[in-house]
Formats: structure tokens, C-alpha cells, sequence
């Protein structure tokens, strides 16, 4: 089934899910009513569901906004990779998948809003129009045309995605990609610089980075799977991490959260993208992935029936060679 | 434009750079070490950069670091040994920030000048010599000229304001401290058709900015903007992180802790947001800001309505960054207009 414009669809699915009292909100895209960008909108009237969007400019995470605290039963609008939170977070018992309505767009990847500086006449300030055309996205801006391609310009995670299918979804609108478009991942390639860094290199490499980190928490708050009540970042009785960024907090702070997402992280870049100082975050959360899979070959949020690792304890467990735990 | 024109060759910056360095403590922009613009101690004045645009690097940092030892301490039986920890000496100069910055910078030291008891800390930054650098165009979220005159920010707050016209800059001297720094630029005056490029430059930044978004300070009471519904939708998609406020240059709040090794450690203050959910955290539990639309209600009003009515300035001088750099986009500009339309429509109350 090809539908071309899944917004229309989109928008009445919206509106009778709200009319109806299915859900108490709907999670989804809007246009930036001064950019035109797309970000993240929380609906709770029928009427707002005109507003909704989606395009290839449709980066964030939306999952985020189902974590704990919010109104339940809420839809929220996810792209085929932002459901494996979803699915971590109903594994998890955080949320209960009767409280969630799915709304899964089809996706052929996302581009990066930062080439449209590089491609409009800058500085522009208001998208008028987002054309796609099989592989060409035109953003059409009061400062002429930024033409973007779904191939050339995707986010590093959109690449090679590697679940271009929902894991879960109560309605799906668009096309899906039946399989993974097959190119090489540029994290992955980003993960394999850094291991064939000499050691001391890369202990540069990574003070280096987190020596500028500002400890906005960004990356965390922004992130669908880091949802506990109290962050062991905000403790101060006791205090786990220093606050002060002068010594060793910062990365502390990257150490025990990358920790606390070990195969929980679905990859997703939000925590990347949200960095207002562009740390490059992904490279340990894909590492710890790569280790995940290939220690107790899990993968997060794939499969809805899956059993998480850290849900369970086998003896067989692996250790990491020359880490022997608890056993000999 | 007041103060007297002055000119200075492109190639005669890094010089000035040197000659004030000689002297002082000198903050300017500089490719950091991640290959991204910022504004860092200057080491080498060669590579102070006029043409970088570091609009979106911490301003904060050049008045109030992120984390700022105040003194050290050393626990035994008989108690605590402090040892103080000295602030920095002599004069400070912050080299091409934008009027925006300057005037964010300048506003702040009224938060801590006032009441019985002056913060000495805070009002360090007014001993910082300030030589602007006027923009030649605006960024995408830029709203200097929206919320105010970029012109009449670099008034308020440079103490020289260098303009880029072709060939080089045009200084203008607003302080008297300003001349000491002008003093050693080798600048010569200014021909009329140097400042006439500079009032056109001023101008040109000035309607690149779409004058229909203007925005001012809320004349409102807190009450009759309380319950606006924009806080609750905007609050809604907010994440409530430390962004939009450890970016901005008009933000200031900090927190006071205690890091302890053993027996010695040391009191120091650091950047707090009133964004984060245990800003307002009582000991109770009792959170009187509960919610992220009150946080974000919170920062809004602070900046458009309380600093207006203690100070009369806003606490935003329109840089942007915050809207840019928001991960969900929420952009502090939109919010004051759709408060300001949204009063003047439903309770007829004149928010202009
Ligand atoms: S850690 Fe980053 S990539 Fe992983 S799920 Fe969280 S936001 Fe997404
Ligand atoms: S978003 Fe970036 S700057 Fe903020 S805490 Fe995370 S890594 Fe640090
Ligand atoms: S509130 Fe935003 S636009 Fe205003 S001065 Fe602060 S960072 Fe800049
Ligand atoms: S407005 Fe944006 S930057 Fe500020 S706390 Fe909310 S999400 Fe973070």
C-alpha cells in the first residue's frame, strides 16, 4: 500500500483518537511557528491535531515524552527506530503498552537540519515548505532553496538504520522500507577510529571531550530510556558524581549513564543531537551496543518478547576477557 | 552613535590584541581545541578571530565560570582550616562579544548589586572591560533589534565598539576606560565616509532583523499573566534542561556545595538552572514550581517582567541562543509575543 502524504491520514487519526477520548494527548510534530521547523508537540484538544506535521525533518525521539509522569493513554507519533523505546521502556515496566497508541510513520531516513544553513542563502529564518521527491528534500526558505538528499545528507544514525520496521504500532501511515538500506554505518566507523587510537590518544580523545561538557544534562533529559525518578547525577546525599566540572565529575557523569543505557540505549542520537557543545555522544553508546550484542547477543528494543539482560541472571553469562566478576 | 570615531586596519587587530594583553587579562574568540568557535583566554593574540562567529559559545564563562573554587577547607579535631583561595588580579578585557552579549552582561550586575548586602563575586564583572563587536548580520534566531536597538545595547554597555566596514574596523569610544584601550590600538580618526559605512552597517543589522516580531517587557502584572495557557502548552514539550540557561548571557544563577576528599575539600559555587526539576526543591519535598510550565514560566517572567520592574531592563537581550541551541526548539521570543497576543486578546489587558 503506497500512500504518497500520510499527513492528512495522520491529522484525522489524531483528532478521532482525542474526539473519541482514546488517548489524553497525542505526542507529534509541529512546524516551529517561527522557524517551521519541525518539534516535538504535546495536543490534547481535537482541534490542534491540524497542526501536526511529518517530513524528513522529523529528528526527535517523540518516545521521551511517554516516560512516567505524562497523561496516559497517549499516542504518540514514532518513526520505526523510535518505537524500540517504546518497546525497552514496556519491557522495563516503566510503561504499559495498553497506555500507549502507536502511530508509526513510515521513514526512508532523516536529513540534518544543519546542511540547511550550509545550502540556503544564510542566514534564513522561516522554512516555507518542506518537497520531498523519491530522494531530494526541498526546504524552501525565505532565503531561496536548500536542497537536501535522503541519501547524501541522512543523520549519521538514519544511514544504515537498522530497523526500518516498527516493532510496534497501533496504526502504521506511509511507506516502510522492507528491509535496511545496506550501507556502511558511519558510527560504527566512528567507533572503530577511536578503538585503533594508541591509548593514550584516545584518553585524550575522550578528556578532551568531556572536558567541555557544560553538564546541562541536555543528553539525558532528551533521552526516552534515562527516565528514573532521581538521576544519580542530581544526588547530593550522597553525592555520587561532583557537580564542580574541574575534575574527574563530567566524566563520571558520561561513564555511569553510558552504564546505565548499557543495552537499553536503541541508538536513537537524541542525546547527540541535543548537545549544545556537539559531543560527539554516540560513540560510547554504540560501542556499549556493539559489546551487548556481542557478549549476550541483545540487541534493544527489537523484538517485543525479547528478555533484556539486565532483566536476568544466567550463570552461563559471559565476562569480558580478563574480567572475571565474581567467578574464577 | 556617540563617542568619537576612530579607524583601524584589519591587519592591525592582532597588534592591539598584543598591546592589551600586555596588560591584561584578554578573553576574545579563538578556535577551540574541538575545531568549534568560543571565547577563551587569550594566549596567543594571533589567534584572536573577528571573522569567527562565536555567538553560540558561553559568554557566562568570561564573568562567572561554570565552577569557581571560593575556598578551601581542612577538617580535624579542633574544627575547620580555611584557606583562602585568591580571586583573580588585575584588569580583564573581554575582545569582540556582540552588543547583545555586552548588554546581557552588564544587566546582571544589578541582581547582584542590589539589597543589604552586595555579592562581590558578581560585581567583578563590572571591573571587565567590554570592546565590542558590532554584527554585520544577524543569525537565524537572532532578536537584538526586536527587543530592543543593538545600537543602543553597545551604547549601554561597551566601553569601545569596534564596527566592521571594508578594510577594517570603526572604533568607537564610549568610556573612558574605553580611550586607555582605544589608546594603544594605533587607530587614527576616522574619515566621514569610514563612518558613514559604520552607520549603515548598524543600520543594515538592525532591518535584517523582521521588525514585526517586536517583543518588549511584559506591562502586565504576574497575576494577569499567571495562568497563561502558553506556559502550560510551550511547558508541555519542554525538557527542562540546562540549555537555554547555562548558554545565556543574561543568566546567572548558581549554586553554593562542598566537595569533600577524606578530611580537606574545597566550597565552590557552580552554575544552577532553573530549569532543572530540584531547582526549587524543598527540604519538605514540597516543590513550589512543580512543574516544567512553571519552570519555564519562571525564566520568561524573570526576564520579562521582574527584571523590567526591578531594574527597568529586560533580562534578554536577544542573542538567540537559546532558541538555536533548545533541543525541542522553544524559542523565548515566540513565547513573549504569544503571551503578549494571547493577554490582549482574551482579557483585554494592554500587554504592549
Ligand atoms: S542514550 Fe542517546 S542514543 Fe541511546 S536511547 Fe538515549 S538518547 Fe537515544
Ligand atoms: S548535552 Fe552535552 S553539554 Fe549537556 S550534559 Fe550532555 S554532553 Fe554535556
Ligand atoms: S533569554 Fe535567550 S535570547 Fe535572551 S539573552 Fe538569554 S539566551 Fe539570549
Ligand atoms: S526551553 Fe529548551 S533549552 Fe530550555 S530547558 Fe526547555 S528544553 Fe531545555
Amino acid at each position: 500500500m503506497s500512500d504518497p502524504d500520510p499527513v492528512p491520514t495522520l491529522r484525522a487519526k489524531a483528532r478521532e483518537l482525542l474526539e473519541q477520548g482514546t488517548v489524553r494527548a497525542v505526542v507529534g510534530y509541529q512546524s516551529h511557528a517561527e522557524s517551521g521547523l519541525p518539534v516535538p508537540a504535546v495536543i490534547t484538544r481535537p482541534d490542534q491535531a491540524e497542526a501536526l506535521v511529518f517530513n524528513p525533518l522529523c529528528a526527535h525521539n517523540l518516545s521521551r515524552y511517554v516516560q512516567g509522569g505524562a497523561e496516559k493513554p497517549v499516542a504518540v507519533v514514532a518513526k520505526a527506530c523510535d518505537t524500540r523505546a517504546l518497546v525497552v521502556m514496556m519491557q522495563e515496566s516503566h510503561i504499559r503498552r495498553e497506555d500507549v497508541f502507536v502511530i508509526a510513520m513510515g521513514c526512508t531516513g532523516i536529513v540534518d537540519a544543519a546542511r540547511i544553513d550550509e545550502r540556503a542563502r544564510a542566514p534564513w529564518r522561516r522554512i516555507e515548505a518542506i518537497r520531498t521527491d523519491g530522494d531530494a528534500v526541498a526546504v524552501e526558505t525565505d532565503a531561496g532553496v536548500a536542497r537536501l538528499s535522503l541519501t547524501e545528507d541522512l543523520l549519521p544514525r538514519c544511514v544504515a538504520c537498522p530497523v526500518p520496521q516498527p516493532v510496534i504500532d497501533d496504526v502504521r501511515l506511509g511507506d516502510f522500507p522492507e528491509a535496511p538500506p545496506g550501507r556502511p554505518d558511519p558510527l560504527a566507523a566512528q567507533v572503530a577510529e577511536i578503538e585503533a587510537m594508541g591509548r593514550d590518544e584516545r584518553r585524550r580523545f575522550f578528556s578532551e571531550t568531556y572536558n567541555r561538557c557544560i553538564r546541562c544534562y541536555a543528553c539525558r533529559n532528551v533521552c526516552p530510556l534515562c527516565f528514573c525518578e532521581k538521576c544519580f547525577a542530581d544526588e547530593t546525599r550522597p553525592q555520587w558524581v561532583p557537580r564542580s566540572t574541574l575534575g574527574g565529575g563530567n566524566e563520571l557523569y558520561h561513564m555511569v549513564r553510558a552504564m546505565h543505557l548499557a543495552g537499553r540505549c536503541i541508538g536513537c542520537g537524541a542525546c547527540e543531537r541535543a548537545c549544545p557543545v556537539g559531543l560527539p555522544l554516540m560513540a560510547v553508546n554504540t560501542k556499549m551496543a556493539q559489546v551487548v550484542d556481542g557478549m549476550f547477543g541483545h540487541v534493544a528494543g527489537v523484538r517485543m518478547d525479547d528478555t533484556p539482560p539486565f532483566a536476568v541472571y544466567r550463570d552461563a553469562d559471559p565476562d569480558l576477557p580478563g574480567h572475571g566478576g565474581g567467578k574464577s | 552613535m556617540k563617542g568619537t570615531p576612530l579607524f583601524l586596519p584589519g591587519d592591525r587587530v592582532g597588534s592591539w590584541v598584543g598591546a592589551l594583553a600586555g596588560s591584561s587579562t584578554v578573553f576574545g574568540p579563538q578556535v577551540g581545541s574541538s575545531g568549534r568557535p568560543e571565547f577563551a583566554l587569550v594566549r596567543d593574540p594571533s589567534a584572536v578571530d573577528l571573522s569567527l562567529d562565536a555567538r553560540r559559545a558561553s559568554i557566562r564563562e568570561l564573568w562567572m565560570p561554570q565552577t569557581e573554587i571560593l575556598f578551601r577547607y581542612r577538617l580535624d579535631s579542633q574544627g575547620a582550616t580555611l584557606e583562602a583561595v585568591p580571586r583573580p588580579e588585575g584588569s580583564r578585557v573581554a575582545f569582540g562579544i556582540r552588543p547583545c552579549e555586552a548588554a546581557a552582561i552588564r544587566r546582571v550586575t544589578h541582581v547582584f548589586r542590589q539589597g543589604k548586602h552586595p555579592d562581590p563575586l558578581g560585581l567583578e564583572a563590572e571591573g571587565m572591560a567590554i570592546v565590542g563587536l558590532y554584527c554585520a548580520s544577524p543569525r537565524r534566531t537572532c532578536f537584538c533589534a526586536q527587543v530592543g536597538s543593538p545600537v543602543d545595547m553597545a551604547e549601554e554597555a561597551c566601553d569601545v565598539l569596534m564596527t566592521p566596514i571594508s578594510g577594517g574596523h570603526v572604533l568607537h569610544v564610549m568610556t573612558d576606560r574605553g580611550g586607555s584601550l582605544a589608546g594603544v590600538s594605533g587607530a587614527a580618526q576616522a574619515t566621514s565616509d569610514q563612518v558613514s559605512a559604520a552607520g549603515a552597517v548598524h543600520a543594515g543589522l538592525i532591518t535584517a532583523v523582521p521588525a514585526d516580531g517586536a517583543i518588549g517587557a511584559l506591562e502586565a502584572t504576574a497575576l494577569e499573566v499567571w495562568a497563561s495557557e502558553v506556559f502550560a502548552d510551550q511547558g508541555a514539550r519542554c525538557i527542562g534542561c540546562g540549555v537555554c540557561t547555562f548558554l545565556c548571557p543574561a543568566c546567572h544563577c548558581f549554586d553554593i556545595l562542598d566537595e569533600r576528599q577524606g578530611t580537606g575539600g574545597a566550597r565552590y559555587r557552580c552554575w544552577d538552572s532553573c530549569q532543572f526539576d530540584h531547582f526549587t526543591l524543598h527540604a519538605s519535598r514540597h516543590n513550589p514550581r512543580h512543574d516544567q510550565a512553571a519552570r519555564l514560566r519562571q525564566r520568561v517572567l524573570h526576564k520579562f517582567l521582574y527584571m523590567p520592574q526591578e531594574f527597568g531592563v529586560t533580562g534578554c537581550t536577544g542573542c538567540g541562543r537559546c532558541a538555536e541551541l533548545c533541543p525541542v526548539g522553544i524559542s523565548i521570543r515566540q513565547v513573549v509575543a504569544d503571551v503578549r497576543a494571547a493577554m490582549a486578546q482574551e482579557q483585554g489587558v494592554t500587554v504592549a
